[in-house]
């Protein structure tokens, strides 16, 4: 199965900063993740899922600081080649070793700005370790829901994925994750995310 | 009705000529904008490296795990391959058809001097066509498809010199046919280049200068030089670019200016590639010295799945002679990648020149077998 160099990465993540009005609550109602994987002979390919959920919600006092989570379904990663998504499954993500490896969350999030352009940091959960990231968002409030536009770059080593090669060609350490994202209010209460 | 059965041989001789599936500039629709991490020659075609013996067999229809020999630390790198075309060409003005078939076998290596010295060639034995036109108007030979020395000191340039096929800005053998017909009719396909490629993030620039190939008449052997300049505008999925000529030939002067574009997204895509040559005879007597010629090719295309790409393709010829003649060619057609061995390629072509009389339509069936080192 499994065996020489192998492929590919693509670390689904989710980015992204919630928005809100203080105390506010949201779901997502509908999110691309688009995974860029520069290749080290030049070039790159992009992982890309639409399974995202989750829910987030402004604290009243701190409206920068949103509770909940949101979460990437990151067996429906696809690259456009079914070999390299079977191996960055199997051989880098290793989603089979439990929800920690299947699921990316992303929680903890802390962003500068409910509206316009702003920054942001959070917590990734991802190959079973957690990191902070940081990225860029912008948040646009439309019709009452919020479109989220971020980005941010992680490096798959800091995850203790392995290095992903396949034939000689590898992945980048340095790899950007994008978000398109739209969120909706919703009336349910968003509980803490897990520490 | 002799005429039209000149013309249905032509057909049949130009269409039998088909180059067989090789380069894939389609892959840009996966984020692959340039030819070298799939291709030992980073103009594409030929040989592939060990990770685009990999991507090869992933796209194909069997995708299986392959275990290929390290293309970066084998010394002699070979495969073989054998092309059958058969075609179906009509002449819809006049009712009368003739199929046709050719047989190809090439022979294609590299040798790895150092590392970073290497000797590539490819040749071929091609067959008469087969027709059931009485007056065939080929014979069997021997080609040289290329014969280079590659010098690559670092990754992201090579120069090259020998015999080869001119680059060019979509990378595909067919279209680039398309156009020397139209712009250089009988000249050579391989002339002798020396070119370097050089690549960063974002520019991809081949100058090369040229000479015959000397399988050309001698009155058209062009010396000369040109560019193919490409930027990426777009994450690797969209190459725009413009290409430049200038040569000269005993019997004439050209020069052109060219333009193209590489778009991929996601399953599928566009490549076109677009050129304005101007041919002026060294002849004083003739009435007009100065001969224009505008070749285009675009295509689009889309993969249902990853074995299988679907295309439509418009060409135009339009030559600006003594009078003013125009060619459309329309091709959809099918590539089905089964195996890392086999392609299968299906096309139907329709060529119009703006006389009801002269449109042709040519169904034509390529199977490629090759060997996988």
């Amino acid at each position: 199965m499994i065996r020489q160099a192998i492929l590919w990465s693509a670390i689904g993540v989710v980015g992204v900063a919630g928005s809100a009005r203080a105390a506010d609550a949201y779901k997502v109602s509908g999110a691309e993740i688009v995974v860029v994987c520069p290749l080290t002979v030049g070039g790159s390919f992009e992982a890309r899922t639409k399974s995202v959920s989750g829910e987030v919600a402004a604290s009243a006092a701190e409206p920068g600081n949103l509770s909940g989570a949101l979460r990437v379904d990151l067996q429906t990663l696809e690259t456009g080649i079914a070999v390299r998504d079977r191996h960055m499954r199997d051989n880098y993500l290793e989603i089979e070793k439990g929800p920690d490896f299947a699921v990316a969350t992303f929680d903890q999030i802390r962003i500068e700005k409910l509206d316009g352009k702003s920054t942001f940091k959070g917590t990734l959960l991802l190959h079973g370790q957690r990191q902070e990231v940081a990225g860029t968002a912008d948040l646009q409030q439309r019709d009452g829901r919020i479109r989220v536009q971020a980005q941010f770059p992680i490096k798959v080593s800091a995850f203790q994925i392995p290095k992903p090669s396949y034939l000689g060609v590898g992945v980048r350490d340095e790899i950007q994750i994008k978000v398109v994202m739209t969120v909706e209010p919703t009336a349910n209460h968003v509980a803490a995310a897990r520490p | 009705m002799k005429l039209t059965r000149i013309a249905l041989s032509l057909l049949v001789f130009m269409g039998a000529h088909v180059t067989a599936a090789r380069a894939s500039p389609t892959m840009i629709r996966l984020g692959y904008s340039d030819c070298v991490s799939c291709h030992i020659s980073p103009q594409g075609g030929g040989l592939l490296t060990t990770y685009g013996k990999g991507v090869d067999e992933a796209q194909s229809l069997r995708h299986q795990e392959v275990h290929p020999v390290d293309t970066a630390a084998t010394r002699l790198l070979y495969d073989f391959r054998f092309v059958t075309a058969s075609q179906l060409a009509e002449m819809l003005g006049t009712d009368r058809s003739i199929t046709s078939t050719t047989f190809r076998l090439q022979g294609r290596t590299s040798l790895l001097m150092s590392a970073h010295n290497r000797l590539s060639a490819a040749f071929g034995l091609e067959t008469p066509v087969l027709s059931t036109a009485s007056s065939s108007t080929t014979a069997g030979n021997i080609v040289v498809y290329k014969a280079l020395y590659q010098y690559r000191p670092k990754e992201n340039f090579e120069l090259a010199i020998g015999r080869d096929e001119m680059p060019s800005g979509i990378g595909l053998p067919d279209p680039l046919a398309f156009i020397r017909n139209g712009n250089d009719g009988g000249d050579t396909a391989y002339p002798t280049q020396v070119k370097a490629f050089w690549a960063t993030h974002r520019l991809q620039l081949t100058p090369y200068a040229f000479g015959p190939g000397g399988d050309e008449p001698a009155a058209l052997r062009q010396y000369g030089g040109g560019m193919v300049a490409g930027v990426d505008v777009w994450k690797h999925r969209a190459i725009v670019g413009v290409s430049s000529r200038l040569s000269a030939a005993a019997a004439f002067r050209r020069n052109s200016v060219g333009a193209y574009a590489r778009l991929g997204f996601g399953k599928w895509g566009v490549l076109a590639e677009h050129d304005f040559t101007s041919r002026t005879t060294r002849d004083t007597t003739v009435q007009q010295p100065q001969s224009r010629y505008l070749a285009g090719h675009t295509q689009v295309f889309f993969a249902p799945v990853e074995w299988l790409v679907t295309s439509v393709a418009a060409e135009h010829l339009v030559v600006d002679a003594l009078q003013q003649t125009h060619v459309y060619r329309l091709t959809p057609g099918v590539q089905a990648r089964i195996s890392d061995n086999l392609t299968l390629i299906v096309n139907m072509r329709e060529a119009f020149t703006g006389v009801v009389a002269s449109r042709a339509r040519t169904f034509s069936v390529q199977l490629a077998v090759k060997s996988v080192q």
